[in-house]
């Protein structure tokens, strides 16, 4: 039975920094993210853009963090998590996998209803999928305000 | 047919749902919109809905492009 875990993240406004959250594959693991919320709760503000979930091949540089166990077995997540990037991945061109076009005061949930039908990584190492804001076009854009949102995968 | 995926919007207008589709083929999830003119597929042998990409034309399942991507065979996974 596949492992599940709860990823909470924290994305600041940074300049340069595009990626809210990356899934960073290993080579001994295929995990899928079946779950994603994202909102803010920083000042209402009327600005709009779009959160799209990319394929990347380099996982770039950001803030590792620990991914809390949801299956009660209290083994570690054999992926690892990252916000707060410094050096964004290599996101795969044409590799969208979910755009949710959103605004700053609204809250945005996406989940897969059925299982193995979410978002699946490679099992090879450095790669994964990252949440990244972007305008229209898919140009990638630093939001007016910082973002939280959780996501939940499986191993 | 039943959806593979929710988008749940949480706005100032109230709460918007609407059902997102996953293509067998790339494992993308789109949403259908009646009337946008937008082509997606059917793959007869996946027997599951294709997001309509030229790629995703060809039968090639999401499973078999993970595998042959872990082994080196495929350059690029989209």
């Amino acid at each position: 039975m596949a492992r599940c875990f709860a990823a909470d993240f924290i994305r600041t406004v940074n300049a340069g920094d595009f990626t809210g959250y990356t899934l960073v594959s290993a080579a001994t693991v295929r995990p899928e993210i079946y779950y994603i919320q994202i909102g803010s709760s920083a000042a209402p503000v009327n600005t709009a853009h779009l959160w799209v979930a990319r394929r990347f091949t380099a996982a770039g540089a950001g803030t590792a963090f620990t991914a809390l166990d949801l299956s009660g077995d209290a083994l570690a997540t054999l992926a690892t998590n990252f916000h707060t990037h410094t050096v964004e991945p290599t996101y795969t061109a044409g590799s969208h996998l979910l755009v949710i076009p959103a605004n700053q005061q609204g809250t945005y949930q996406w989940y897969a209803v059925r299982e193995g039908r979410g978002l699946r990584c490679p099992a090879t190492a450095a790669n994964g999928i990252g949440i990244e804001a972007n305008v229209q076009g898919f140009t990638p854009t630093i939001p007016a305000a910082g973002y939280e949102g959780t996501v939940h995968y499986s191993e | 047919m039943r959806e593979d995926g929710v988008i749940i919007a949480d706005t100032n207008d109230g709460r918007i749902e609407t059902a997102t589709a996953w293509c067998c083929h790339c494992g993308t999830h789109f949403t259908e919109v009646r009337g946008s003119g937008r082509i997606r597929g059917f793959c007869m042998k996946c027997m599951a809905k294709t997001c309509g990409a030229p790629g995703c034309d060809a039968c090639y399942p999401i499973e078999k492009r993970l595998d042959d991507y872990e082994r080196g065979k495929l350059g690029v996974l989209q």
